[in-house]
């Protein structure tokens, strides 16, 4: 039963819930920040990373990109293998039982043309723009994450209009899409692993080090002259950015294919 | 070579679609986007131009006059007819689902002239049928039940328009 007085109360606790979020956003600062008042650590990242006068600079813009591949770059490899691994137990599970008689969808039955048109249109802006969103990652926000989970939209639309048989025919099928993973997980390591091998036969390097640092003179080449202009490639973080978008597009795109098939069939074995 | 000619084409408005949502327009950047624009069109070329043959200046002059007229006049012409309805004291103005036969064959021209109907206000898609070739639209407003009435008073002019540019 709602009485007469429900929306004045309704009124009253709406209003007074917003007076108390405004007072405690303004007496605990989080209305006003500003470079003078980072913290220490922040304070280090911001003024460091993109500056290239600095002896710990990164030569990126993008600092979180930065932070990523670079300050904790072996870190977001381990990141990167659980996320490979998670693949590989989807693999496993859902592809190692009753594949043989498996009629894959066409999607005709539950969608119109109206679908698959518009999807047809739309999927290769969709890999266009996750395309820039990778190559970018060290200079706007972004990187191959991003782009590669963007990139994963275009499979799922396809997916969902034209069935799983559409992708296979267009050589999106496991084994290739599992390759591409491993590939692009392993050439990681091997680009992080690069600074070892000078460590081993010059001088101080670190494990997935990307520029010079005061003790080591170790780097990526981070800004490369080219007779049409200078390009920033921020030294590696450019190369795992890309590495890392085939990654996660190939990854994802397997898991859902597999997922789709599986819905495909209605759990007949 | 027809099929290499379509995706120099469609590879070149990939990279144009690249250009515009990265906003730099330095030299580097723009042959980055020929390549990436050629390789997704190397995947997606096939599938989207079905008729190479068909592409001529008249069919895109068609195109952006269709495009103007119904962002201009038919979006205006439809919003004012709602506006009325929600302004009058009529509460229930008896909407309807009718069928709409449609005479076009290229999907482009079917869907569009479908999207069409769905982006003036007062008409909607809600389901079409390829075999039998009708849509079939929740009416706001409906003047007759009548398949070829509907027909004339909602589809008519889009696909006259559309039918210029895509069959």
């Amino acid at each position: 039963m709602r009485s007469k007085s429900f929306p004045v109360i309704c009124l009253i606790t709406t209003i007074s819930i917003v007076l108390i979020l405004a007072v405690l956003l303004n007496l605990s600062g989080l209305t006003t920040y500003g470079v003078n008042e980072l913290t220490g650590l922040a304070k280090l990242f911001v003024l460091n990373i993109p500056d290239p006068t600095k002896p710990w600079s990164s030569h990126a813009f993008e600092i979180v990109t930065a932070i990523l591949w670079d300050q904790r770059g072996f870190d977001t490899y381990f990141e990167t293998s659980v996320l490979f691994l998670a693949i590989v137990a989807s693999v496993a599970l859902l592809s190692s039982y009753g594949r043989r008689h498996m009629p894959e969808s066409t999607g005709d039955e539950y969608t119109t043309m109206i679908v698959k048109v518009i999807t047809k249109l739309v999927v290769p802006i969709i890999a266009v723009v996750s395309a820039s969103i990778a190559i970018h990652g060290h200079l706007t926000p972004g990187g191959g994450f991003q782009g590669g989970s963007v990139f994963v939209v275009a499979p799922v639309l396809i997916l969902l209009a034209y069935g799983s048989r559409f992708l296979s025919s267009r050589g999106f099928n496991e084994v290739r899409l599992l390759a591409i993973r491993a590939l692009s997980v392993t050439l990681i390591f091997v680009v992080g692993l690069v600074p070892v091998l000078y460590f081993l036969t010059h001088g101080t390097a670190y494990l997935f080090q990307n520029t010079y640092k005061p003790d080591s003179a170790f780097t990526y080449p981070y800004l490369i002259p080219t007779p049409i202009g200078m390009i920033l490639t921020a030294g590696s973080i450019m190369i795992y950015n890309i590495l890392e978008f085939f990654a996660v597009a190939a990854g994802f795109t397997l898991a859902i294919l597999l997922l789709t098939r599986e819905f495909e069939r209605g759990g007949k074995k | 070579m027809r099929k290499a000619i379509s995706i120099i084409i469609y590879g070149l408005l990939m990279a144009i679609v690249y250009l515009v949502y990265t906003g730099v327009f330095s030299l580097v950047e723009i042959l980055l986007s020929i390549a990436i624009g050629l390789i997704i069109a190397y995947i997606f070329a096939g599938d989207i131009i079905t008729d190479l043959s068909k592409l001529s200046l008249s069919r895109i002059y068609h195109a952006v006059a269709y495009l103007i007229k119904y962002f201009t006049v038919i979006e205006a012409r439809a919003h004012w007819s709602v506006i009325k309805i929600i302004l009058s004291r009529n509460t229930n103005p008896k909407p309807a689902i009718v069928r709409v036969p449609f005479k076009a064959d290229n999907p482009y021209t079917i869907v569009f002239v479908a999207n069409s109907i769905t982006n003036t206000p007062g008409t909607v898609v809600v389901d079409m049928d390829e075999n039998k070739k009708a849509y079939y639209v929740h009416w706001l407003t409906p003047i007759s039940l009548n398949d070829d009435d509907a027909y004339r008073s909602i589809s008519l002019e889009f696909e006259k328009h559309l039918t210029k540019v895509f069959e």
